[in-house]
């Protein structure tokens, strides 16, 4: 792959993954700059060492796995900025322009989950990955995920007794 | 039998701001590592932590690295080009990922004798890696790289040492080879708009280190290894040569607290090599304070015990009462946190294969973070920190 290409093709997975990876890795790391890090290492981890991608969707997969050990390794080791409370972030950033009260109030749970539930969280409700696939990009047993996800649900019921407040609704 | 859903259009607001995207594109076009502590160590930065080592030991390792160095500049071109090519069929997030097996205790305590060998004394295997199209060519007992699964093939039942040697010198090539960009050269870019000047890897990499003077180092030297042996609960012998990194990205970054400038204290025994020991204390730039202890290297962590993740899970909640005892006796924390977490801790991705528990605890404004070994009960870690650090 000449340079020409090979900086086309980072723009081009820049251009289709980078808002993706930036919704997962946001809600985990709680900031724009620790975000911003990882984003940059994932990314040049994907251009120094690209592998041959059967389907855009293992494109994806394979982004959203690397971005998820950064942000792991990140959160184990780095602890380099606070995690901001979201009232401190509203003015500067667009997350809660039109949310109503109720909105907010249900993104902070989310928000205090811990890595290991909002990461299977995220990937399960918010990107629509199945028990099997999420254990896949997680590198985590089937049996794990939906551990994790009675327990983020149990953690967010206790929390304000979300339920009630609507923060999980029941689905068929 | 229903499942519950969260709401997802909570996060439809979530987006990645324009400047952010641009600037990831020209960061990364240049190759621009992020100056942060971890990624420091996250990538192939093994050459970089080998010239630190050939610095504390001598002449004669200085040397033996020259020549290392001179056999990966001098790989051959078909040699170079067929690593490149596995570096880019390579589907795991790490080198480690590119194998058929994990390495077995014995192979890790092996090469990580090996290695230092490999480094310091120029001890290099006679044979190289085979290359094979099909796995179904592979005898099974040849260390092998298959082009139809991408993946270096380890022999079941175990490598001898001129097939560890091999394994060495296949990985160290990798390395060094993504480390020098895949082998191609970086266009010089250091025309324009970046003003750090950091337009390589190994730039942006050491911009936030600074040095130490000699007096200095003598001090701090000395407050680490109290706090080592405290944390260790023995003294290490005279073999394990201390040095002092000054990690101060308020130096660079003005925009950046100084309360993240950090002196990291690291004992090492010879050499440091990918899979060696080693020891590390961190103490904040500002006061001394003490801020982490642990243990480091394969090396190490092949000695422990394995558990499967649920004998972990039950092992350390069964041992939470001794950490909170280590925490308090050791540390001056009260008796029980105000709140904690808590997690099998996977070193080295071997799911299913759990050595480590993990404790976050915390007390006050105060974060404890402890990783504690199953097998021996000894504490692998310790950081301490405030919770908004």
């Amino acid at each position: 792959m000449s340079l020409a290409e090979r900086n086309a093709d980072l723009e081009q997975a820049i251009e289709m993954y980078s808002n993706t990876l930036y919704k997962i890795c946001f809600v985990i790391l709680k900031n724009e700059q620790d975000t911003s890090d990882v984003l940059q290492e994932t990314f040049l981890t994907y251009m120094t060492k690209k592998p041959d991608f059967v389907s855009e969707s293992h494109r994806k997969a394979w982004l959203i796995k690397v971005s998820q050990n950064k942000c792991k390794e990140f959160l184990r080791f780095h602890k380099k900025h606070a995690g901001v409370p979201l009232e401190d972030i509203e003015e500067h950033l667009t997350i809660t322009s039109g949310m109503d009260y109720e909105d907010r109030e249900k993104l902070k749970l989310i928000w205090s989950l811990n890595y290991r539930l909002k990461s299977v969280v995220i990937l399960y409700y918010v990107e629509g990955y199945s028990v099997r696939e999420t254990a896949h990009i997680l590198r985590i047993s089937e049996g794990t995920v939906r551990k994790r996800l009675q327990r983020a649900r149990e953690t967010l019921a206790d929390l304000e007794k979300a339920y009630e407040g609507g923060v999980i609704c029941e689905q068929a | 039998m229903s499942r519950h859903d969260i709401d997802k259009d909570l996060f439809d607001n979530i987006e990645i701001p324009g400047h952010m995207k641009r600037e990831l594109y020209k960061n990364c076009i240049r190759e621009k590592r992020t100056s942060d502590l971890r990624f420091r160590y996250a990538g192939a930065l093994t050459a970089l932590i080998i010239v630190s080592a050939v610095m504390l030991t001598g002449i004669s390792a200085k040397a033996y690295y020259e020549t290392w160095l001179k056999r990966a500049q001098s790989m051959p071109e078909a040699e170079k080009e067929e690593l490149i090519e596995e570096i880019n069929n390579d589907t795991g997030v790490t080198i480690d990922d590119a194998w058929s097996r994990p390495l077995t205790n014995d192979e890790v305590l092996r090469i990580a004798e090996l290695e230092k060998d490999y480094y310091d004394k120029s001890v290099f295997p006679t044979g190289e890696v085979i290359r094979l199209d099909k796995l179904s060519d592979w005898d099974g007992k040849s260390l092998c790289y298959i082009e139809e699964d991408h993946l270096l093939h380890l022999p079941d039942a175990g490598m001898d040492d001129e097939q560890m040697l091999q394994f060495i010198d296949y990985n160290a090539k990798k390395e060094y080879l993504i480390e020098n960009n895949n082998g191609t050269e970086v266009s010089d870019s250091s025309d324009d708009s970046d003003p750090s000047g950091a337009n390589t890897a190994s730039d942006a990499v050491l911009d936030p280190y600074v040095d130490v003077d000699s007096a200095t180092e003598d001090d701090i030297i000395k407050l680490a290894t109290k706090h080592l042996n405290y944390f260790l609960g023995y003294e290490l012998s005279d073999e394990w040569t201390p040095h002092v990194e000054a990690f101060k990205p308020s130096a660079v970054d003005p925009d950046t607290s100084s309360i993240h400038d950090m002196y990291s204290i690291i004992w090492e025994k010879g050499s440091s090599t990918p899979s060696s020991t080693d020891y590390i204390v961190c103490l904040g730039m500002d006061d001394l304070h003490f801020e982490a202890a642990a243990i480091r290297g394969k090396e190490h962590w092949a000695t422990l015990g394995s558990y499967t993740d649920e004998e972990a899970e039950i092992k350390g909640q069964k041992d939470k009462s001794k950490i909170y005892a280590w925490v308090s006796k050791m540390y001056g924390f009260p008796e029980k946190p105000d709140s904690e977490w808590t997690e099998v801790y996977h070193n080295y991705d071997d799911y299913g294969d759990a050595r480590q528990y993990r404790y976050v605890l915390t007390y006050g404004d105060t974060e404890v973070d402890v990783l504690w070994a199953l097998s021996t009960e000894e504490l692998f870690s310790i950081e301490i920190f405030p919770v908004d650090y």
